[in-house]
């Protein structure tokens, strides 16, 4: 029957006039009976043998032709003559199937090369999602992702460069077959049912071929008599694998079979499609594949239980996914969800560094806004009692020297609710002072602001540019509603690294040592700062006005006859991890 | 929509409908004017805002206060206990039932404002809209789609400005509509008749759609839209997939997606844009696909006229996918970032439900992702992805192990062993991972003992297919053991476990090429060479293009005195793995000892060549970045790539691989210390690569100095030098350089500086031997040849030496055993280790 079907239709072809090629590919489409006829005697060579030889001249053919439609009869059979070819590799009779090893040479080469003989590649840009896109707004999405996504921008993907190549071996016949699947999965919307249905009967075969299941002895082995080992041997065992030879197999081949596989799936072919999941998925865990792993837990996992839904579930499997009716609302406020984090523009809980250089000033006052999106760190939106944080912040404040805070997340809170608080009254002030003055001297925190104002009055003048630089970090950290603290970091990128660096470490914790720590810190940054002398003063960021003066104002003093210039820098830095906190204060003048 | 084809349609319809929508919309602000402004229009904003309750009181004061108004309140008071309904009971197939009973009195209400009365006060049209709601509600479609029949929806066509209720009213409405006509599935009619339906019922949910979103857009704070919206809106692009047109169906998500978004519509987002991907990659492929169209023009142009359409995303240089890979991957990285944002961290048992729905949620886009990205070997891409999900992943075997994976594929092993080990954790059944972990710790980690606790804890666990494979790995673990325990005895002990191991494997699975390979190779290792023959030819038969089968083959060849033909199995296997550098290897060594030097020089050359293509790239590009070396991972190399990895292959025969390891850890250390003291510098890229390069200039040296060329071989070992000074290969070539020039002293100095480095070098302490006894200190050359002979008792050379130094020595009984020893073991050694073989895992 078959015979008959193909051996008419390779005379039709043979005897057909150049102008009427068109015509007849725009039949064979359609021509189900046909395909199944090739089909037939492509999965049963034995019987057919010396078909096969003239089969493959006239899919050669059609491939060659520039008729799309021939080139896609062509390419259904692509499995079917992969699994006809390695399988006869296996078993050591390629020499019979020389004509379908040519055929599969020739279809690679034709793809590989266009036609001015230059190579040809598939590749796409990587969506990123920092940009825009007719989909989505930057705005909307969490700044974590997009940052994510700018490393990645925009760079072509391909599809692994190709090369024509010119004998099939054991090294790159796999390469060559995952490329002619890649060809065929291009085409796979285009490619008939049935073809699809022997694709993955053929996939099952390929990698379950030679394999038992769960490993019951069935040959009668040397290995039970180990002292007729070498009288049995060869011949006699070798006659019992013959029936199954392995076939090796590659990941890149075995994901590009998983691709076409998981489109018949949801075209109707599902069970087939299941099982030959499944097999592959035995394959690449029996191989160790990682790569053909990953994709087919994906498949499973997304067949098993989860909203994608299975191919039974209508078109294509997709179906309604309602939202849950649960009463979103009440119970969105305690629960915790990423989006419950938000990335602030400087943190809450910060050591406190005070870098009083000018000229570090001037030289770093434009790295400002990087510097901040460096800090950046995330943090838990709380809620807090204000007057337990009053209690709190009391007993901190007077507790004289040096401090730094590691107080536990909630009371850290409140203190800063404290400052907030305070802020606010501040700001008042502040504005008055701006209107008063033409340059508005607001440095960091409003505690020790007095005595900022004092050292800087003096070298008002000179020290006008650089100051200004920090009032606008000031009030950006203002506007950005979260700047309890006031403050102008104003300090090379390197000293801030070094400062988490140290508090990363976990060997300070400078609630122990704490002076003896800040002065390690200061050496650093006083090397950092490049020879700027440095004075480093430890004292409380959140010390009352009183307390501030005795910890924080006599070292500057003391200098502050030769000085030229001066600010205050204070660098924060906040370690999400432990809410370890860490006080540091440097000033120094050129 | 077009003005004067629609007039001319029916002119006289128009403008009746039009009065009657003008006389509706107007009502509110006429009545206003009119009496009790006031109310109504806080009664308006109650229904805008969906303050059902208090609409219903004000409908109830209005009602006592102006009794004119009797139809506006029972309409409002209906209406408000529709909605408060449905608030609790979403119309859903399992609430039909109890809706038949809840809403009889809002039913009453609104029928009786239906009638005469209502159509003055012009409130029949939201009435039958509303009963029609209701009805859907019931389950009754019929009579739903008879009350639209009566409202006449269809005929509003004109688009004027509406308040929120009205957009609200009149998107469910054409929601409820689409699935009323859906549920009630025609059957039996015409095939046209079928066709007419599917046409309107898909206009109706396009028009949901769009004035859905619309509203959607005016309501900041609104969270949930409604089942019936939302049902609607999801089944629009579905229904349009069962008719066939996936097009369309892809043009409809694309229109939903392309609307701004609210806060209402972020979960519907997620879902719609996954769907639209999965039908990417479901249902479109390369050559179908119509990338979408950037509606920035479309939209300026059409934006006057129509009012009832959402807002549309539109910047300048926004991101226009060309194909479908890239729109696939834009809407999973959309999906992504939304999934992620609501996944839910809270672990108390409260959140459960929502937990593994958010979960479930993300996790249905990371395997489109992996399905999307594995293709085109995005692993980095992929692998951030998890990371990044693990946050809320706790305890989540499926993501761990994805994580894990992805860690494998990117060919970063320590950090994978760490993630397979908290994997193995949370699915302690899973065999895989064990021989994952064990895989890792052989091939890259050189974890030889907790590789073999791995396989060794999967053997345990596994019953069914993987068990050979445990068995094998056990195996491999003690073959490897083996090799690295100095004390004779317990070393046998190893062997012979190793042996049993593989055996057994061999029993469980006798169709694996890899079981039998290994056989082989432990009866090789033992100097059991018909054995191991017999084992090979077993492999071989089981697969024949194992490149590592054919490599032992050719060395067993060897070892039974048949060079030749072990010539002919390498040359042969060369051909079928052009690039494979270990097989290259052996040929050059082969042709050396058979046909000269000159074919050895040919060999090399092409070695050169392949390092070239394949690897030379890999030096340059890695400083760039670190994905362009990821790529090549899967090009044909991988059988050479093991070339570096396991076998720092030894020219000269007798290195033992597993000590190899600590020397170059020992090398490693070295040239640290070097690089921070000297000018030193390390080549850039990755270090096999170099690695590859100084094994083939060595060998190119060990090929002149046997062709008498000590000045090339010189300038050989200069090459190597310059890649790394440090190796003990080095330093050994060096020495042996020396010795073909007789300067004993220098070799001597040389073959010292290589056993440093690597003490268990038994070559290196071979030639040491023999230099101190050419430079007549026979008792140290006893010494340091007893010291190789206990780490390689198979190698003649040694022996033979030995037997020297012990003549020397007048010891003349030690000397001929010991030149016995070495005729005996002369037939059965091959010509260039079995040790340089032992890695291969597939």
């Amino acid at each position: 029957m078959a015979d008959a079907i193909v051996s008419d239709w390779l005379a039709e072809y043979n005897s057909l006039e150049p102008q009427e090629i068109r015509t007849f590919a725009a039949l064979h489409a359609e021509n189900h009976e046909l395909s199944t006829a090739i089909q037939t005697i492509l999965n049963d060579k034995t019987k057919h043998s010396e078909l096969l030889h003239p089969i493959c001249i006239q899919l050669y053919n059609f491939y060659r032709s520039n008729e799309n439609e021939l080139k896609l009869f062509t390419l259904q059979f692509i499995p079917n003559l992969i699994y006809l070819y390695l399988n006869a590799v296996a078993i050591g009779e390629k020499q019979n199937l020389r004509c379908v090893e040519t055929l599969i040479l020739c279809a690679y080469n034709i793809e590989v090369c266009s036609d001015k003989g230059m190579l040809k590649s598939v590749s796409y840009r990587m969506p990123v999602l920092a940009q825009t896109s007719i989909y989505h707004e930057e705005k909307n999405l969490h700044p974590s992702d997009l940052k994510r996504w700018e490393e990645n921008s925009n760079k072509e993907i391909s599809w692994k460069i190709m090369k024509p190549v010119y004998k099939i071996t054991a090294q790159n016949r796999l390469t060559v077959m995952a490329a002619l699947m890649f060809i065929f999965n291009q085409q796979l919307s285009l490619i008939q049912k049935s073809s699809l249905y022997h694709l993955c009967k053929i996939s099952s075969k390929l990698v379950t071929q030679g394999f038992v299941k769960h490993g019951h002895s069935y040959r009668a082995s040397y290995g039970n008599d180990p002292s007729n080992q070498s009288a049995t041997s060869t011949p006699n065992s070798s006659s019992v694998i013959k029936q199954n030879p392995r076939i090796p197999m590659s990941q890149q081949f075995l994901v590009e079979l998983l691709h076409a596989i998981y489109f018949a799936m949801f075209n109707e072919i599902a069970s087939v499609a299941i099982q030959a999941v499944d097999d592959i998925h035995n394959r690449a865990c029996y191989e160790l594949y990682s790569d053909v792993i990953l994709v087919t837990n994906a498949i499973k996992n997304s067949l098993q239980a989860n909203p994608s839904g299975q191919p039974s579930d209508g078109p294509m499997g997709i179906s309604v996914a309602l939202t849950p009716a649960t009463n979103v609302v009440t119970m969105s406020k305690s629960m915790i969800t990423n989006a419950s984090f938000r990335t602030k523009k400087l943190p809450d809980d910060i050591p406190i560094q005070i870098d009083a250089s000018a000229s570090h000033a001037h030289t770093h006052a434009g790295g400002n806004s990087q510097q901040n999106q460096l800090l950046g760190s995330i943090n838990e939106e709380q809620e807090s009692d204000a007057n337990a944080a009053k209690v709190q912040s009391g007993k901190s404040g007077k507790d004289g020297t040096t401090k730094s805070h590691k107080a536990p997340f909630g009371g850290l809170k409140k203190l800063i609710d404290r400052e907030k608080d305070k802020d606010k009254d501040k700001d008042k002030e502040k504005e008055k002072e701006k209107e008063k003055k033409e340059s508005v001297l607001k440095v960091g925190l409003n505690e020790t602001k007095e005595n900022v104002k004092k050292l800087m009055g003096k070298d008002k003048q000179s020290s006008k540019a650089s100051l200004h630089t920090n009032i606008e970090v000031d009030s950006q950290l203002h506007s950005s509603n979260n700047g309890d603290l006031k403050i102008s970091t104003n300090s090379p990128n390197a000293i801030i690294k070094r400062a988490s660096e140290i508090s990363n470490d976990g060997g300070v914790d400078l609630n122990e040592k704490p002076l003896l720590d800040v002065l390690h810190m200061g050496k650093i940054d006083s090397a950092v700062s490049n020879g700027s002398h440095g004075i480093i003063s430890p004292f409380d960021t959140y010390n009352d006005d009183s307390d501030s003066d005795g910890a924080f104002v006599d070292p500057p003093h003391q200098q502050l006859s030769s000085s030229s210039s001066a600010s205050v820098n204070i660098l924060m830095e906040n370690n999400a991890n432990n809410n370890k906190m860490m006080g540091n204060v440097q000033v120094s003048q050129v | 929509m077009n003005p004067p084809s629609f007039a001319g349609l029916c002119k006289q319809f128009v403008n009746q409908t039009w009065s009657k929508i003008c006389k509706f919309f107007d009502f509110f602000g006429m009545a206003a004017k009119a009496r009790a402004g006031k109310l109504e229009s806080t009664i308006e904003q109650c229904r805008n805002e969906g303050k059902w309750q208090k609409s219903i009181e004000l409908a109830e004061e209005l009602r006592q206060s102006s009794p004119n108004h009797e139809a506006l309140s029972s309409f409002l008071i209906g209406e408000g206990k529709l909605e408060s309904f449905l608030e609790t009971n979403p119309p859903i197939e399992s609430n039909f039932s109890r809706a038949k009973t809840g809403l009889a009195d809002s039913k009453r209400l609104l029928t009786s404002v239906c009638g005469d009365e209502g159509r003055k006060a012009g409130l029949a049209l939201d009435s039958h809209l509303l009963l029609a709601k209701l009805y859907y509600a019931c389950g009754d479609f019929d009579n739903s789609l008879d009350h639209f029949k009566l409202s006449e929806i269809d005929n509003l066509k004109h688009e004027i400005v509406l308040s929120s209720r009205t957009l609200r009213i009149l998107a469910e409405s054409y929601a409820a509509k689409g699935l009323c006509l859906e549920a009630k599935n025609p059957k039996g009619t015409s095939k046209f008749k079928t066709a007419e339906l599917e046409g309107e019922m898909v206009a109706c949910f396009e028009r949901a759609a769009d004035i859905g979103l619309l509203y959607l857009q005016g309501q900041e704070n609104t969270t949930n839209m409604g089942a019936i919206l939302e049902t609607a809106l999801q089944r629009s692009p579905i229904v349009l997939i069962k008719t066939g047109n996936l097009q369309g169906a892809i043009e409809r998500y694309r229109s939903m997606l392309t609307a701004v978004e609210t806060k209402a519509t972020t979960n519907l987002r997620l879902t719609l844009a996954r769907q639209l991907a999965e039908v990417l990659l479901r249902g479109v492929s390369g050559t179908v696909y119509t990338p979408p169209t950037n509606n920035n023009r479309l939209n300026s142009s059409n934006q006057t006229k129509k009012l009832w359409m959402p807002r549309r995303y539109s910047t300048r240089n926004q991101f226009t996918p060309k194909n479908q890979h890239e729109e696939t991957l834009l809407l999973l990285l959309i999906a992504e970032a939304l999934a992620n944002r609501d996944a839910v961290l809270s672990q108390s048992p409260e959140f459960r439900v929502a937990r593994v729905h958010a979960l479930g949620n993300a996790t249905a886009v990371y395997d489109l992702l992996t399905l999307a990205t594995v293709r085109w070997n995005q692993m980095p891409f992929l692998h951030d992805t998890f990371e990044k999900a693990l946050k809320f992943a706790f305890n989540e075997q499926h993501v761990w192990r994805q994580y894990a994976l992805s860690l494998i594929s990117l060919a970063r092993h320590a950090q994978a062993l760490n993630a397979l080990k908290e994997s193995s954790k949370l699915s302690p059944g899973d065999t895989i991972q064990l021989l994952m972990s064990a895989k890792l710790c052989y091939e890259h980690l050189g974890l030889v003992h907790e590789g073999l606790q791995f396989s060794s804890e999967a053997l345990r666990k596994e019953t069914k297919g993987m068990r050979s494979r445990a068995q094998l790995y056990v195996g491999i673990g003690l073959q490897k053991i083996a090799e690295t325990t100095s004390l004779k005895s317990e070393s046998d002990n190893y062997k012979k476990q190793a042996l049993d191991a593989f055996e057994k494997a061999v029993q469980l699975d006798q169709n694996d090429h890899l079981n039998e390979y290994y056989l082989a190779l432990q009866h090789a290792l033992n100097y059991n060479i018909s054995e191991a023959m017999m084992h090979i030819k077993m492999a071989l038969t089981l697969r024949a293009e194992h490149p590592h089968s054919l490599h032992l083959f050719a060395l067993l060849l060897t070892a039974n005195h048949r060079p030749n033909e072990a010539l002919t199995i390498i040359e042969d296997a060369l051909d079928e793995f052009p690039d494979n550098l270990n097989l290259m290897h052996a040929r050059a060594y082969l042709e050396l000892n058979l046909k000269g030097a000159e074919s050895s020089l040919n060999t090399l050359q092409k070695m050169i060549m392949v390092w070239k293509e394949l690897y030379e790239s890999q030096t340059q590009t890695m400083n760039g970045s670190g994905y362009d070396t990821h790529d090549d991972r899967h090009s044909e190399t991988k059988s050479i790539v093991q070339f570096q990895s396991s076998q720092i292959s030894d020219k000269d025969s007798n290195s033992v691989h597993p000590a190899s390891l600590a020397a170059s850890r020992v090398e490693h250390a070295l040239s640290e210390a070097a690089s921070s003291l000297s000018s030193f510098c390390p080549r850039p890229g990755p270090p096999n690569a170099w690695t590859i390069q100084l094994q083939i200039w060595l060998l190119l040296a060990d090929v002149y100095l046997a062709s008498d060329l000590p000045m090339e071989a010189e300038h050989c070992v200069q090459e190597a030098t310059l890649i790394n000074p440090l190796s003990h290969y080095v330093m050994y070539m060096r020495g042996k350089l020396h010795v073909h020039l007789s300067q004993w002293l220098e070799a001597k100095q040389c073959f010292l500086n290589a056993v440093s480095a690597n003490p268990r070098h038994p070559e290196g302490l071979r030639a040491l031997g023999e230099a101190h006894y050419l430079l007549g200190e026979p008792r140290l050359a006893e010494k340091y040849l007893k010291d190789a002979a206990k780490l390689d008792p198979g190698c003649p050379n040694i022996w033979f030496t030995l037997g020297k130094v012990m003549e020397s020595l007048e010891d003349f009984t030690a000397s001929s055993d010991c030149m016995s020893t070495a005729i005996q073991l002369e037939p059965s050694f091959p010509v260039l280790s079995f040790n340089s073989l032992n890695s291969a895992f597939d």
